[in-house]
């Protein structure tokens, strides 16, 4: 029981630095403007400490200190691109939400477009293609002899089935 | 008891080994008995993993801690409802339930199997039983629930918080059975590329099971989102999580499969690219199976990880090479027997909503695994997240809505321009009239959304235009009244009118993520008891905390009492949870659900003083539709199976 009371008592602490920041929060709300700024660097920026958890969504400790960086840096009148460069500075790349369209990164954004392109181009080749073939050239490959075996052994081989599942059931 | 149930799956082990065997040789040699006898040994596997399902859920009933995964994932305190979660709240065990989940799926296939399909039927179940066996293996030697240990705990861990939650009952077992049912389909198409027996003969049951994966999943997806909209605090119920992804990629290779073997069936075309759909289904399934047992990337699902990632890896490297190798093998025999007439038609609109929900499974997986291949190249760990997902798929997914509105329209065939002109005039027309009404109306300004609504009210209208028509020819033609008349058309052509409810569904859902993405406010407040706060129309008045003290947990509540204008609404109450042996706060939010819009707050901190404490508060507009949504796809989906009534053969 004791054991648990620490462990209670750790949460307790833990929480308590959050609370007192989400206070400071809530007292000096944002003006509207800037805080349709803010909620969208939150969306576009993750909590480091969250596994994939954005700055909006996230709970935790760090997420709200760094969302009263930015509330702080937005007041200064720092741009989004400002801020975000201050975060990636401190953080690393991987505090963005989704890569730049810089350099190597690029390649994430340039390769759907090109795919969906070869993919429509694909589609039309394979209409046409089908459109192409005649119906008549259909018919002369449904009636070849070899065919006609197939289907007359597989249909012998059904009634040698029906017959052997008979003899079983005697 | 850890005995009993090693021994259990022993015994699954030597059958399932048997019934492949039997399977294999009694295909070969055409050799009935030998196919029979695979068949029940088959069924004898079922039942020995279901021994040993019932025997981890009795030891985890009494409680014997002397197996180290009940110890690891229950406690004396938890209650006893919360078993069944705990089943599957850890890897040995969510992979004991994955084998039995499948072995159930493939008894019940292989006893439905028409006899008609001759050698398709032991094929299916040797392919089948090798996947069994692949999960029995694993079970066994790296992951066996029933390992014992000699130094028994007065107490267990307990289970995760989180996982306490009625969404836990469901979710995660309709999503692994979701997952793991592509094996039926899959290894139907296998049976006939191994055969060489390739016609249209697996296509009834084929589409059957793929049907069954398909809502497994559906429903699946729609309970983890209700889940992480209640539980998780933000208001949000989908963050393109890799494991998320990794259900719902599959859950995209299976719609374009159900809706491309619908093209099979009436028309015979597609037969080459049906099988390659069915085996992408499975290697999506199959990686996400990996993803989820210790992937090489982080996220909130990581319950069930663990070390066997390589083995995972492994099964997916080898059945995809299989089943892609026998596939290139078989490709001169897979072709159609029909073409095409004319560009214009449903096949068409078939081809292009398949490459839709392709890509948006590439572009998800390519999403997935980017961030692996630029640690490898450049060294630098990013994150791939929300925007790049919305804005990659986002367009795709309009423009699949929108194929919903236009593909069931169009004639199987051909068709001409005039005539698409003609069939498409009144719906286009009323989608216009409804868009610039409603846009009005709300003072809609964005863009995005007015295309949302545009594509979604135009894939209503032509629904409701079939039925409407279909309806009255009905009524005119048997002289019932227009309700029976509606009742004799769905049940006419069940997979098409089963089809469109679900479509009905997929607007509802999409009706909602608009509404909730682009309409939703937000606040953070602090509140004292006796505070209240507005947003929106609301007042919120914090009216009091309730604390009650259970041996696991403390809980408290806070109520609040809801105005809107002068109308008192009743209160609500966030809760939440402190759960001392995980160090850790589960919040559950109070959620007062509209079909126009969900008040949502959840309470997240206390301050000292008891009397303060902080909350969220959001208004998200018609998230109501989204839960609205699962009903009808079970419905839609149910209509679409249902037998057909048989024929009377002369």
């Amino acid at each position: 029981m004791s054991k648990k009371l620490i462990a209670l008592s750790i949460v307790l602490m833990l929480t308590l630095p959050v609370a007192t920041t989400a206070y400071a929060i809530a007292e000096t709300e944002l003006p509207s403007d800037l805080k349709l700024r803010s909620v969208e660097l939150h969306k576009n920026i993750m909590c480091p400490k969250c596994s994939g958890q954005t700055l909006h969504q996230s709970n935790s400790p760090i997420a709200s200190s760094m969302r009263e960086v930015i509330r702080e840096e937005l007041l200064k009148g720092k741009s989004n691109d400002q801020i975000i460069n201050l975060m990636v500075n401190a953080y690393g790349k991987e505090v963005l939400a989704s890569p730049p369209m810089k350099g190597f990164f690029a390649l994430i954004w340039i390769l759907p477009p090109i795919a969906l392109i070869l993919g429509l181009g694909a589609i039309t080749f394979v209409v046409r293609r089908l459109r192409h073939s005649r119906p008549e050239a259909e018919l002369e490959r449904l009636v070849q002899p070899q065919k006609m075996k197939l289907k007359i052994r597989k249909s012998l081989s059904m009634i040698d089935q029906e017959l052997g599942e008979n003899f079983d059931i005697k | 008891m850890a005995n009993l149930g090693t021994s259990t799956l022993l015994i699954a082990l030597l059958l399932n080994v048997y019934c492949i065997s039997m399977a294999f040789f009694g295909a070969k040699k055409d050799l009935r008995s030998a196919v029979l006898s695979a068949r029940n040994a088959n069924y004898l596997v079922t039942f020995s993993l279901l021994i040993a399902v019932c025997v981890l859920v009795a030891a985890f009933l009494q409680h014997d801690f002397s197996i180290i995964y009940v110890a690891e994932h229950s406690n004396l305190a938890m209650p006893r409802i919360y078993t069944w979660v705990a089943f599957y709240a850890g890897n040995e065990g969510s992979l004991l339930f994955v084998a039995f989940a499948l072995s159930l799926m493939s008894s019940i296939s292989l006893s439905m199997i028409p006899r008609r399909v001759g050698v398709l039927s032991p094929y299916t179940n040797g392919v089948i039983s090798v996947i069994i066996l692949f999960f029995i293996v694993v079970l066994i030697s790296l992951a066996n629930p029933f390992s014992a240990q000699d130094l028994i705990p007065v107490d267990g861990k307990g289970i995760n918080p989180l996982l306490t939650h009625p969404g836990m009952f469901i979710h995660p077992p309709m999503i692994m059975t979701g997952l793991i049912s592509i094996s039926v389909p899959f290894s139907l198409a296998m049976a006939g590329l191994i055969s060489g027996q390739i016609n249209d003969d697996w296509v009834d049951i084929g589409r059957v099971w793929g049907l069954v994966a398909w809502v497994l999943l559906a429903i699946g997806l729609l309970l983890g989102s209700w889940w992480a909209y209640t539980i998780l605090g933000w208001g949000g119920y989908w963050a393109w999580d890799p494991v998320e992804n990794a259900a719902f990629m599959p859950w995209l290779g299976l719609t374009a499969f159900i809706h491309s073997i619908m093209v099979q069936k009436r028309r015979g075309m597609f037969r080459m690219w049906n099988i390659a759909l069915i085996n992408i289904s499975f290697a999506l399934g199959a990686f996400g199976i990996f993803i989820n047992r210790g992937g090489p990337v982080p996220s909130v699902h990581s319950f069930g990880a663990s070390t066997l990632g390589w083995v995972f890896l492994l099964f997916l490297a080898v059945s995809t090479i299989i089943s892609f190798g026998l596939f290139f093998y078989r490709m001169s025999l897979l072709k159609g027997s029909t073409s095409l007439e004319s560009a214009l038609s449903r096949e068409t609109a078939f081809l292009v909503n398949n490459l839709f929900l392709l890509a948006i499974a590439f572009f998800t997986l390519w999403g997935v695994v980017f961030p692996i291949i630029s640690e490898i190249t450049t060294g630098e760990t990013i994150t791939v997240g929300e925007p790049y997902y919305n804005q990659v798929n986002g367009p795709l997914m309009l423009g699949l809505i929108c194929l919903m509105g236009i593909g069931p329209l169009l004639p199987w065939r051909k068709s001409n321009l005039s005539q698409v002109n003609r069939i498409l005039i009144v719906p286009l027309v009323s989608t216009t009239i409804v868009v610039i009404a409603i846009s009005l109306l709300f003072q809609i300004t964005k863009p995005i959304v007015i295309i949302g609504i545009a594509v979604s009210t135009l894939a209503a209208i032509s629904v409701f235009q079939e039925w409407i028509r279909g309806t009255k020819a009905r009524q005119s033609s048997t002289g019932r009244n227009y309700l029976l008349a509606f009742c004799d058309l769905i049940l006419a052509n069940r997979p098409r009118y089963g089809g469109y409810i679900v479509h009905i569904a997929i607007i509802m859902l999409a009706f909602g993520i608009l509404g909730s993405s682009f309409y939703n406010s937000e606040k953070d407040v602090f509140l004292a008891i006796g505070e209240s706060t507005e947003i929106e129309d609301y007042s919120i008045e914090f009216t009091g905390i309730r604390t009650e003290i259970f041996p696991d947990r403390t809980e408290r509540i806070a109520d609040l009492k809801i105005t809107k204008g002068d109308n008192e609404l009743g209160s609500i109450g966030a809760w939440q949870g402190i759960y001392p042996s995980f160090s850790m706060l589960s919040t559950r939010a109070a959620i007062r659900s509209t079909p126009i819009e969900d008040l949502y707050v959840i309470f997240s901190e206390t301050q000292p003083d008891g009397k303060t404490a902080a909350f969220r508060i959001l208004v998200n507009p018609l998230v109501w539709w989204m839960w609205l949504s699962g009903p009808f796809v079970i419905l839609g989906t149910i209509v679409a199976l249902w037998p057909a009534r048989k024929r009377t053969i002369i």
